[in-house]
């Protein structure tokens, strides 16, 4: 499996959607990309070397696959170790050596490792995109029950996961924190903390309102409905186009995504 | 109020620390990350972000060693963990290793090479990272080894039985150093040079308390890590001298 067949490069997890149209475009178009699934190189076996060099591999039931510096790459690096505990200090450990692989890829990589990280946390992540000028609904996070029914009382409220780990969001009201009272004075720190924003009117009709408490009661709970923004433009073909030519729009912007 | 501490329990650095203060007649407020999460309300109208409580705080790395056997109490976890974040990345209040918007390590890393890489620092001796225990490249004498599971390194002939691991060439004439960044105070630092790169290194990667590792190799200095997460071991001897150095801090 040499490098001179190859297009592109790929690092992610099949049953990753994006990955999967990802990789589907790239097929449409021609595109020969060498695919690299991040679960079969936790369960098969893996060796990467720092910085980068051509003697760095995974493994899969078919054999080897060397990575390839310098090639360009699309990444979405998700360390699953967080669900599959028993697993979960390889892959902590292969995701941190294959981000830092691919941080120092001499190639192109979009979504290069080293961006920020602060869509993770949802607080911090809309008081920066204010702060580019964007226009971000309010918003309270915290586990202060009357805070909480304050914030809904003033007017319509999503909650939404502050980790973005579960991507689900779905509309609260103040009935939500009055269900959820008992458990609140019973399990004082248990609950919460809760991510509310204002729901904006743009959005409203998108997001079935659900009579269900189970988010107050239990944040850790599942969440109900799961609207979908889509970008006009900067669906999986245009990623592929951007892989291939560096001479497109830059990559900070595709870190966004 | 008190100034706060964020740290998960147990952290003896922390009690060290805390000790310290309190012998000195001051006070000090130490929550770990759930607790934290329970205080903390971060609240946003446009560009006004208000932080509740705002007061200086020591801010450690959250622990990452507990087995989580439960998917929703390791969601919940992360919930708690995503409120302090941005807490103190956001509060005016002093924020001793303030996260930014790469994590609670702000721009630390793990790999001596994506650091040195981020500090604009040159190329560094190879380092592999593998599933099983990588063959030494080199002499084997001079290749160690290191469990992600154990945590430290041994040399290759005594590796562990389980990976993950790093492995990297040690030389027998190798001197390290660690040198420790507290505030303003930089603590153990062999000779000036040091001194001013260690400060230098922490400054560029946002982190006020740090231990920060360098290898002496043919006379030339080269990085091996900075770890924003110091252990007690690692201020053995100048433990005052931290006390005091992140206690002024605090109270700018």
């Amino acid at each position: 499996m040499g490098g001179a067949e190859y297009m592109i490069s790929a690092y992610g997890l099949i049953n990753d959607p994006t990955m999967r149209h990802f990789l589907d475009a790239a097929r449409t178009r021609g595109v020969a990309t060498r695919f690299v699934d991040l679960a079969l190189a936790v369960e098969c076996g893996w060796e990467i070397r720092l910085p980068p060099d051509e003697r760095s591999w995974t493994n899969t039931p078919e054999g080897r696959i060397p990575l390839l510096n310098g090639l360009p790459a699309y990444c979405r690096l998700i360390d699953l170790g967080s669900i599959e505990t028993q697993s979960a200090a390889s892959w902590h450990a292969f995701t941190s050596a294959l981000s830092g692989w691919l941080e120092l890829d001499t190639g192109r990589v979009v979504n290069r490792p080293g961006h920020p990280q602060d869509n993770a946390s949802k607080p911090l992540h809309e008081a920066i995109l204010a702060r580019m000028g964007l226009e971000v609904p309010p918003s309270f996070s915290g586990s202060g029950r009357s805070e909480l029914i304050g914030f809904a009382e003033q007017g319509p409220t999503i909650a939404k996961a502050l980790c973005g780990q579960r991507t689900d969001c779905r509309r609260v009201t103040v009935e939500d924190f009055a269900a959820g009272a008992r458990d609140w004075r019973k399990r004082p720190g248990r609950l919460g903390p809760i991510g509310q924003r204002r729901l904006s009117s743009r959005s409203q009709r998108a997001i079935p309102r659900d009579q269900s408490s189970q988010f107050v009661v239990s944040p850790t709970g599942r969440c109900d409905c799961s609207p979908r923004i889509h970008l006009r433009g900067m669906g999986p073909s245009h990623l592929v186009a951007r892989v291939l030519d560096p001479g497109n729009e830059s990559n900070a912007r595709l870190q966004l995504l | 109020m008190a100034p706060l501490i964020i740290a998960d329990r147990p952290d003896p650095l922390i009690e060290m620390f805390c000790d310290g203060v309190r012998s000195r007649g001051r006070r000090i407020e130490w929550l770990d990350f759930a607790e934290a999460a329970n205080l903390f309300r971060v609240s946003r109208q446009g560009l006004t972000c208000t932080v509740y409580p705002d007061l200086p705080t020591i801010l450690r790395l959250p622990h990452s060693d507990r087995a989580w056997d439960d998917a929703d109490q390791q969601f919940h976890r992360a919930e708690r963990r995503s409120l302090v974040w941005a807490a103190a990345a956001l509060m005016k209040s002093v924020v001793i290793n303030r996260p930014n918007v790469h994590g609670f390590a702000a721009c630390g890393s793990s790999s001596a090479h994506v650091i040195r890489h981020r500090l604009g620092l040159s190329v560094g001796a190879l380092e592999v990272c593998a599933s099983e225990c990588p063959d030494p490249m080199g002499e084997a004498a001079h290749w160690w080894t290191e469990s992600a599971r154990e945590g430290f390194a041994r040399p290759w002939h005594d590796s562990a039985i389980t990976g993950p691991f790093r492995a990297g060439a040690v030389h027998a004439d190798d001197e390290q150093s660690l040198v420790i960044v507290a505030g303003a105070e930089v603590l153990r630092a062999p000779t000036h040079q040091l001194r001013q790169a260690s400060a230098e290194a922490c400054r560029k990667l946002g982190l006020g308390f740090a231990a920060v590792s360098w290898r002496r190799r043919h006379g030339e200095e080269s990085l091996l890590r900075v770890d924003p997460h110091p252990r007690l071991d690692h201020v053995a001897g100048v433990e005052e001298a931290v006390t005091d150095a992140l206690w002024a801090v605090l109270n700018t």
